[in-house]
């Protein structure tokens, strides 16, 4: 060490240096922190508009915060004796840095002098180990550039909204209506639309969907984790799909019609010429048991075939007893049979004490006497006729034979409400729902859901409003599984972001 | 000014000193050193130890080597204050009687005060003016006691019914207060040795003189010592006391009086003394660690959950070592 003076000033240079950077790094912390905040509060209300400038300018007081805390940082005062004596304890130096310092500071010529300075000289020394940049410190700094990236990503970020789905839905022209359903619009996302799917344009509606975070969250994936799921009654429908359903349920009602036509025809025979059951006609209930894909109806064919051979004379009265439940349990619209199945719905959509809120399991509606209902009132399985279900392909307002907006005949109501209750599970559907007090927006509606027109349309604007409860309760009374209930609620949630 | 012939033959006349001890003394560096710190300070040492570990023998050695004057006083439940500091005796000379003063044992360069607690505290607070003030007072008469002067007081430990433990006032006066531990066994056999083959134990010739060590006194003085060191020995005492916002929380729990600033310069002085016989040019952190223990530990005093606990100062004393930061 040549000149102890110059090494004293470099230590208060690198110790002011250390100082300015602890400050700055504490304020750029504070300062990233509270950028952080703003920026996610930012990202998390849309309708807070910051312009690009602004954003720049957050970057720049960050800058500017750190530029300031390090210059107040450099500018506080250090006692050089408690720098040497620091810097005496980090290299090992036997304190005599800081001594020789003392001996300097009076000024005075010793013999200690001579020997701390003789010391010195011969030890070798690293100014940067003597005074590090703290570990805190460092650490610090990362935290804090951490912060202001990520805020900085925040604000760069496109916002995120209610519910994007933008649409807007020309509804038939038979309809003569047009609903305008409009959700919150994205702020920077106007030139990004989609079209819908396929399902929802078709029926002569174009619409177009804003692309947003909900479409992940689609409508299939929801299907598959439902079906996946374990413990999914079969209301859910297990694997099948959409397609699969219907065929499947066409299929049951092509056997019930058979089964039905069957009986007819033995009754007609036996009310013409009276005794019981032929061999042939015996063969044929046998066989019609057989496919039957019913239990219960499968069951009622055999009792007949062992009450025919037992009491012949009873056959006539099984046989009609037999028909009106067949009647009952095959809702087709295109049956012919319909008239029987609107009979045992009582028409609640005309009826003015009936609530659209499902009651579960509630014996007094008329449709609980229904044979295979087993009181499930609400549950719009295929031996459900009075299912409270949605009409899959007719409850779309506008649609040319709804009544709710035509003000159709009940018994064309009645079958179609009938008709698509016997198909349980979920389905894409077009329907106008509000999203709380923000508008509009046209998106899915869960088949089964019982949406009650009348009651649910706002009958100023034709829109319609679906709660969580009424969904949730459906699914409580199906017996659907809570895991499945909760991604439902998730779905739900999600496309409608807290509204309803 | 301190030249570099006076430091040198400071450093030398330590050697030998030290040589001569261990010529004599097995083992007990702790008190040798001790004993010697306390001789460069100018302070006095209270060695507290069972009987029969050496520490007349040292304190004998140690006057010897230096060619001081040393005398013993062997204290009493019945020893009177007059017994140690002298008296005025009549004297009659050519026909003419008068009071003379008859100089007691505390008259010497090296006193060794044998089981101090024994005596009554007036006795005990007899030597308080000669340890403190290097002077003595008898009547209207002050009388000044010869440099180098240092009293080596010893208490018995284990021995405390009908003693008279030293007052606060009076052990404060001590410089330092080291603990006589007993030998090893390698340092027992050797002490056997000594005093059993040949011609037993033979006190060294004096290898300096009091010039020596007054030479030697003023070059621990002139040890520099860093700025922050001395604040941080002025943060090592604070925190010894309850009240001081820096004290630990054992010492706010045990302590009923924390150290006296008389123990910062204690400690200073024997840092200072501890590096000139290490042959360091200043004070090191090191230098303070190895007599901050000795200077602070007799100053302690504890309160009654303290002393009902069994808590002891020297634990304490490691607390605080653990907790003030030298920065």
């Amino acid at each position: 060490m040549t000149n102890f003076g110059q090494f004293v000033r470099a230590i208060e240079q690198r110790a002011a240096a250390i100082s300015g950077l602890r400050t700055s790094a504490h304020a750029l912390f504070l300062a990233s922190s509270a950028a952080l905040i703003a920026s996610i509060l930012i990202y998390a209300l849309p309708e807070v508009a910051i312009p690009i400038a602004a954003k720049a300018g957050l970057l720049i007081a960050l800058l500017s915060v750190s530029a300031l805390g390090y210059l107040a940082g450099r500018m506080a005062k250090k006692d050089p004796a408690r720098l040497l004596l620091e810097v005496d304890l980090r290299l090992g130096l036997g304190e005599r840095l800081s001594s020789l310092y003392e001996l300097r500071l009076r000024g005075a010529r010793s013999v200690f002098r001579n020997h701390l300075e003789a010391t010195l000289s011969e030890l070798p020394w690293d100014r940067r180990r003597g005074l590090p940049v703290p570990r805190r410190v460092r650490y610090t700094f990362a935290l804090s550039a951490l912060f202001a990236i990520a805020a900085v990503l925040f604000l760069f970020l496109p916002p995120r909204t209610h519910a994007v789905i933008a649409a807007t839905t020309v509804l038939p022209e038979s309809s003569s209506q047009t609903i305008d359903v409009i959700g919150d619009m994205p702020v920077g996302l106007s030139d990004r639309d989609v079209p819908l799917p396929e399902s929802l344009e078709s029926g002569e509606s174009s619409a177009v969907v804003r692309e947003s975070p909900t479409e992940q969250f689609r409508l299939e994936d929801v299907l598959s984790e439902l079906r996946s799921a374990e413990g999914t009654s079969s209301s859910i429908v297990g694997d099948a799909s959409p397609d699969e359903l219907g065929h499947l349920i066409n299929e049951q009602r092509a056997m019930v019609e058979k089964i039905r036509e069957l009986i007819e025809s033995i009754l007609e025979r036996i009310q013409q010429e009276g005794g019981g059951l032929t061999d042939t006609e015996r063969d044929q209930i046998r066989q019609q048991a057989g496919d039957a894909g019913d239990p219960q109806l499968a069951q009622s064919l055999m009792d007949l075939l062992d009450e025919s051979g037992s009491d012949p004379s009873g056959v006539e009265d099984m046989l009609e007893s037999m028909l009106s439940t067949v009647d009952v349990e095959d809702p087709g619209p295109d049956t012919g049979e319909s008239e029987g199945a609107s009979q045992s719905i009582p028409l609640r959509e005309n009826d003015p004490n009936w609530t659209p809120d499902l009651p579960t399991g509630d014996s007094s509606r008329p449709d609980d006497a229904s044979p295979g209902s087993e009181g499930a009132s609400t549950e719009p399985d295929e031996s459900d006729a009075a299912g409270d279900a949605v009409p899959q392909e007719t409850n779309m307002p506008g649609h040319e034979e709804n009544p709710q907006l035509e003000g159709g005949d009940d018994e064309q109501t009645a079958e179609t409400l009938e008709s698509d209750s016997t198909q349980p599970g979920f389905a894409r559907e077009e329907a106008p729902s509000t999203i709380g007090s923000s508008g509009e927006f046209s998106s899915f509606i869960t088949e089964g859901v019982p949406v009650e027109l009348p009651q649910l349309l706002d009958p100023d604007r034709d829109v319609l409003t679906v709660d969580f409860e009424r969904i949730q309760s459906i699914l409580h009374t199906r017996g659907v599984p809570e895991d499945v209930i909760d991604t439902v609620r998730k779905y739900f949630e999600l496309i409608t972001q807290g509204g309803s | 000014m301190i030249t570099e012939q006076d430091l040198q033959r400071a450093i030398t006349t330590f050697e030998r000193l030290r040589e001569a001890i261990a010529g004599v003394i097995v083992g007990h560096d702790t008190i040798v050193r001790a004993s010697l710190i306390a001789l460069l300070c100018r302070g006095n040492v209270i060695l507290e130890g069972v009987p029969g570990l050496g520490k007349t023998l040292l304190v004998r050695t140690l006057a010897s080597a230096m060619g001081l004057k040393f005398s013993r006083i062997q204290f009493t439940p019945d020893l009177m204050p007059a017994d140690i500091v002298g008296t005025d005796i009549i004297t009659e000379e050519a026909g003419h009687r008068r009071f003379s003063f008859s100089q007691g044992p505390v008259f010497a360069n090296v006193v060794l005060a044998d089981e101090i607690n024994r005596a009554t505290p007036k006795t005990q607070s007899a030597l308080l003016e000669a340890m403190e003030e290097r002077t003595v007072t008898v009547g209207a008469n002050t009388y000044a006691l010869e440099e180098p002067y240092i009293v080596l007081a010893t208490q018995n430990p284990i021995e405390m019914e009908g003693t008279y433990p030293l007052p606060e006032a009076q052990i404060d006066r001590f410089l330092l207060k080291a603990n006589v531990e007993f030998p090893s066994v390698d340092e027992l056999v050797q002490i056997t040795v000594r005093n059993t083959e040949a011609g037993g134990i033979e006190f060294p010739a004096s290898v300096a003189t009091a010039d020596d060590i007054l030479l030697a006194r003023d070059v621990v003085r002139a040890i520099p010592i860093a700025e922050g060191l001395r604040e941080y020995i002025a943060h090592l005492v604070l925190a010894t006391h309850p009240t001081s916002e820096i004290a630990t929380p054992r010492i706010r729990d045990y302590v009923e009086y924390g150290a006296s600033p008389r123990a910062a310069i204690a400690l200073i002085a024997g840092a200072k003394a501890h590096a000139f016989l290490e042959g360091q040019p200043n004070v090191r952190h090191a230098d303070i660690e190895a007599v901050y223990k000795m200077a602070l530990a007799h100053r302690l005093v504890l309160n009654f959950r303290g002393e009902a606990e069994g808590i002891g100062t020297s634990e304490l004393l490691d607390d605080v070592w653990s907790k003030v930061p030298v920065v």
